[in-house]
Formats: structure tokens, C-alpha cells, sequence
């Protein structure tokens, strides 16, 4: 399932990523088809509705849960591609500010960062992650629906930890990795 | 400087599909909502009544796959199908505003005397106008008088 079998352009020198095997679309296309189709949001809030009815989000209805998801995909995916043409003309304004990193610890940093996106409501439950390649370079392994403080307790973003691995190995493998060759790629 | 194969396949990359889906939603927002909404309401009556979409086709005479398609929130239903529906689960999916007789026929006095000076002061410049244009121009001071 996690082997990946192509890479798309979705912004260019901005925002690529990845298509995974057994899989029609690459994932950033698949997320907003997803998070647009009510069949798919119904199923997974059904599914997760003691998630949604926690102390945390105060009791939404599946049905709040599945209009509030595709207003805030739709704002997201138009704030993601306002940033990625704003930040090839202004350095300081990139996807930096939206592509946060995934494991907040400052003792550590990670080569080849695993970033979070999130929707515009705060909180929010959407996610984006991708590996973060350059300043304004993001390849995109997934995204998911998270209702649970951690990654660590559904099945569902088990598997996007993974996706973000697997994307990493795949992008900068370091027995094949030429750290010259990559700004080669993007000037 | 030698590229790697994997920057090779990103160098390469083909630009998504995703860029003619999101158009498309962006052009066709208003009715790709209601479409989603109308799913989202045929969705949950399915659910709260223990019903499969295959028994809902076949009332409906749809077929199996014509439902699922529905289903997703992407089809621009007809009038005919909506009400088909609606009528089959007794929910109403489509509401049209009552016609506000009061307001539409009997402007409020406000707007009303707006409308009243912008007319006056169109027939006087068409006065004003045609004396321009007909008479010597001694013949201006009738008009001021006239208006």
C-alpha cells in the first residue's frame, strides 16, 4: 500500500505530491475529492462519532461535521494556492507559514521535515502533511480527518505517519541522495 | 551537477488532474452545494431508516449506480429527479421563497421618493437637452423658468 508509484505537480516549485499504489489519484487530488464528497464524510463521521461528540469539540451532529469539513477544505485548498503563487514573489510570504512542522520539539530538527497543514477554524480537523523540501517546496503524502489529541490512536493516522515515511524515503532514499542536486531542481 | 533519480522523477513530474477539479468546483460552487446538501439529507434518511441504496434505486427506478453517483454530491440533478425523490422519502430536499407580495409591489416611501426626484431630474436634462440642441441659445433662460 505505502509504495509509491509517482509524483504530480500541483504548484509548480511549490506544491508536489505523491501518487501511492493500488491508488487513482495522487494524494492531494484524492483529499479534495474526498473531503467534497458527501458519501465518504457521512461513512467516516458516522464511524468516528464518539470522537466527535467529545468534550473537545463539543458535541457536533455528523451532519455539522460533514458541511462544516467541505467549507473548510474549500477554504484551504484556495489559501494553499494563494500562498504558493504569493510566495514566488514575496521570500517572506511561503507555505512556511501555513506548512507547520508535524513533532513540535526544538531540541530536534528534523532533516527533510514532516509538516502539518491545517484547515482555517480553529480548532480545525483537517490536516495536509507533506515533507518539507525547500523554503517553499512541499511534496504532499495525505491528509486526514483528525478528531484525537495524538496521530497515535486511530488506525486512520497510523497509516499517514507511515505515508509521510515512505514519502521521505522516497524523495531523499541517502544512499541516493545528492544534496546539491535538489536546488539544481528548483531554481 | 548529476541529479539523483528521484529528483529526475520530480523534475518530470506531470502536472496533476487536480487543477481542472478544483476549477471545476470553484465555477460550479452554487450548484455542486446544493447537489452535496441534497446527498447529505438522502444519505442520513437512508441511515435513520436502515435502508440500502440498492432498495432506494429500485424504488426510485434508478439504477444501482445512478444512486451512487447522486450519492456523491456531484450530479446536477434535474427538477424532475429532485422531486422524485422527495416525493419517495417524504423529505423535503427543495424549498422556493414565498413571493413577498408587500414588498415587491409597494416600494417603501424612501425608495419611492428617490425614484420620484431621479425621474425629475432625467426630464429636465431631457428638456434642457432638446433647447440646447433646437433653440439659440438666448432661449435657455425659458428653461430655467420651466424647471
Amino acid at each position: 500500500m505505502n509504495q509509491i508509484i509517482n509524483i504530480f505537480k500541483i504548484v509548480d516549485k511549490s506544491i508536489y505530491s505523491v501518487q501511492f499504489d493500488g491508488k487513482d489519484q495522487d494524494e492531494f487530488q484524492s483529499l479534495f475529492a474526498l473531503w467534497s464528497n458527501p458519501l465518504y464524510l457521512e461513512e467516516f463521521f458516522e464511524q468516528h462519532k464518539s470522537d466527535l461528540q467529545s468534550d473537545f469539540w463539543g458535541n457536533v451532529s455528523v451532519e455539522e461535521a460533514v458541511i462544516r469539513t467541505r467549507k473548510e477544505a474549500i477554504t484551504l485548498e484556495k489559501r494553499l494556492i494563494d500562498i504558493a503563487e504569493l510566495g514566488k514573489r514575496d521570500r517572506y510570504e511561503s507555505l512556511s507559514n501555513i506548512f507547520k512542522p508535524l513533532v513540535n520539539n526544538p531540541l530536534t530538527t528534523e532533516q527533510f521535515e514532516r509538516t502539518k497543514a491545517k484547515g482555517n477554524l480553529k480548532p480545525s480537523w483537517l490536516r495536509i502533511y507533506a515533507i518539507r523540501a525547500d523554503l517553499n517546496l512541499f511534496v504532499v503524502s495525505g491528509g486526514a480527518i483528525k478528531l484525537t489529541p495524538t496521530m497515535n490512536e486511530r488506525e486512520h493516522l497510523l497509516l499517514e505517519i507511515q505515508k509521510l515515511n515512505a514519502t521521505r524515503t522516497y524523495l531523499f532514499d541517502e544512499e541516493n541522495y545528492d544534496s546539491s542536486s535538489f536546488f539544481e531542481l528548483i531554481i | 551537477m548529476l541529479m539523483n533519480e528521484m529528483n529526475k522523477k520530480i523534475a518530470q513530474a506531470n502536472t496533476s488532474s487536480w487543477i481542472a477539479e478544483a476549477t471545476q468546483r470553484q465555477e460550479n460552487k452554487d450548484w455542486l452545494e446544493a447537489s452535496f446538501l441534497i446527498a447529505l439529507k438522502i444519505l442520513r434518511y437512508l441511515r435513520s431508516n436502515q435502508i440500502t441504496q440498492k432498495d432506494l434505486a429500485k424504488r426510485l427506478q434508478f439504477s444501482p449506480q445512478y444512486l451512487n453517483k447522486l450519492l456523491r454530491g456531484k450530479e446536477n440533478l434535474t427538477l424532475e429527479t429532485i422531486y422524485k425523490i422527495q416525493n419517495e422519502i417524504g423529505i423535503p430536499l427543495i424549498q422556493i421563497p414565498s413571493f413577498e407580495y408587500e414588498q415587491s409591489y409597494r416600494p417603501s416611501t424612501e425608495v419611492l421618493a428617490t425614484n420620484v426626484v431621479t425621474y425629475q431630474k432625467m426630464q429636465r436634462e431631457e428638456v434642457y437637452t432638446k433647447s440646447k440642441s433646437e433653440e439659440p441659445s438666448n432661449q435657455i433662460s425659458k428653461y430655467a423658468t420651466a424647471a
